[in-house]
């Protein structure tokens, strides 16, 4: 007999519960995890400290995409970083031109406020997270980020990129966090329309370029081109960042609603970097101090977020 | 769980960690429903050729690893890795010696078990509906499977894992 053999034998008779048993008690134990995490949600401490356990996998598996980034940038030339700093400058100038003009607005739309007796919005602080490039459930939208509970991070928080909103966090890990995106199938997203502030709700589907409106009636002011924002009812978004761009109205006079759909304006599968928004970080910029309030949201790394209330 | 702790261990440890880094590694959008379930054809593969005691045991608890890997709901992928992993060792020995084409059909059938149940835990919980989508991991685990074969039993005879 071999030395490997003997080590590696199995026993001839088997003790203890048989494989039979041992399967259905682990099926039973399994069922019963789904019964408490789905129904009740009282798994989440089991699932925090295995989620710690898995985050070096995801960072492992984000590690090639990510050295990607790393190595283009190093190797990059010269002259064509030159040039893409140049007009990343230009942007900046032109950004600022407009943020000039923003203060001013805001400052404005104080005042009005003021007249109106309405309460003063509240200004909203973001930060910059990543998402991982790590493929989750394929029959969900969803997406791993790489800030957690140590940024401040938040259940409910929501979630943008440059062009409009992408989603809001759904679970909150020690290190990460994961995000359902807005055209998740079991999505909701409260929208108004920019227009003429008709509100309804825009619903995923399960298409990243598809969200769909089912609420509106065929006789509802609505047309091809129109832009929804976040109408901030419900409380899951800040109002009055864009959503989608409505692509098509049927009208059907048999039935009580009219068939709309809309394209997300947020790139939902392109994006690697996300803006976390924390709502109502300071109460709206004084009219003098406007210019360096407005910009001071949209630095990075040196926002201690605070606790929400 | 003092066989967990046998020297012999770490090779399937080690496998079944790469194969949870190959379940969520990102691909193209329009090969992401063609992603073989990994997972489930690694624990397959050793209930087949290393059977032990500890072995189901292992496979829940990958699965469950797996569920919270992916975000999904606790269980649902711990729930098909045992059933799927637990019809494997059953029937091992008969299993073993079959010819690749017809091992790979049988190791199919059982990948599709594994799929309908996590199909069906995704239909209770989100009520998931039933796609094309749902099929292409099945058909998949075929190219998969030989492939998988080919490396581990190599890895397996250069460690001298006998079964």
């Amino acid at each position: 007999m071999s030395p490997i053999s003997q080590t590696d034998n199995k026993p001839l008779f088997e003790r203890g519960p048989s494989l039979g048993t041992r399967m259905v008690l682990l099926a039973v134990l399994s069922v019963l995890l789904m019964l408490f995490d789905h129904q009740q949600g009282h798994l989440e401490t089991v699932r925090r400290a295995l989620s710690v356990a898995v985050y070096p996998i995801r960072v492992i598996v984000d590690l090639p995409s990510a050295s990607i980034g790393w190595t283009r940038e190093y190797l990059s030339e010269r002259n064509r970083m030159v040039a893409e700093n140049r007009e990343l400058r230009q942007e900046s100038l032109r950004q600022r031109a407009v943020l000039q003009q923003m203060a001013a607005l805001q400052a404005e739309n104080a005042r009005l406020r003021g007249l109106m007796d309405s309460p003063a919005r509240l200004a909203n602080r973001v930060q910059v997270a990543e998402i991982l490039a790590v493929d989750l459930d394929p029959y969900r939208h969803r997406v791993a980020l790489n800030r957690g509970e140590q940024a401040g991070v938040y259940t409910g928080q929501a979630l943008l990129d440059a062009d409009g909103i992408v989603g809001q966090i759904i679970r909150v890990n020690p290190l990460g966090a994961e995000a359902i995106l807005i055209s998740d199938p079991s999505h909701a997203t409260p929208v108004e329309l920019n227009r003429n502030g008709l509100r309804t709700v825009a619903l995923g589907v399960g298409d990243v370029t598809r969200m769909e409106l089912p609420f509106l009636p065929n006789s509802a002011d609505i047309r091809i081109g129109d832009l929804l924002v976040s109408s901030g009812l419900g409380d899951a978004f800040p109002a009055g960042y864009p959503v989608a761009r409505v692509t098509r109205v049927e009208r059907r006079p048999g039935e009580p609603f009219a068939r709309v759909e809309a394209a997300p304006t947020a790139a939902l599968n392109r994006t690697r970097q996300v803006l976390l928004v924390w709502e109502g970080g300071e109460a709206a910029p004084a009219p003098e101090d406007g210019a360096e309030a407005a910009a001071e949201p949209l630095q990075e790394g040196a926002l201690a977020p605070e606790e929400t209330p | 769980m003092s066989a967990v702790a046998t020297p012999r261990t770490w090779p399937v440890l080690l496998t079944l960690l790469a194969a949870l880094s190959l379940e969520v590694t990102p691909l193209p959008a329009d090969l992401a429903p063609w992603r073989p379930p990994w997972l489930a054809l690694t624990a397959i593969y050793w209930a087949l050729a290393y059977p032990r005691r500890y072995g189901l045991a292992l496979a829940w608890l990958a699965g469950l690893v797996l569920d919270v890997l992916k975000g999904g709901v606790l269980g649902q992928h711990a729930l098909a890795m045992t059933v799927a992993t637990w019809i494997a060792l059953r029937f091992h020995l008969r299993l073993r010696v079959f010819p690749v084409w017809q091992q790979t059909a049988a190791v199919v059938a059982l990948i599709a078990t594994h799929q309908f149940l996590v199909f069906w835990v995704d239909g209770v919980t989100v009520g998931a509906e039933l796609g094309w989508d749902r099929a292409t991991p099945t058909l998949a685990a075929f190219i998969a499977w030989p492939i998988l074969v080919a490396v581990l039993d190599r890895l397996r005879m250069h460690l001298g894992m006998r079964a």
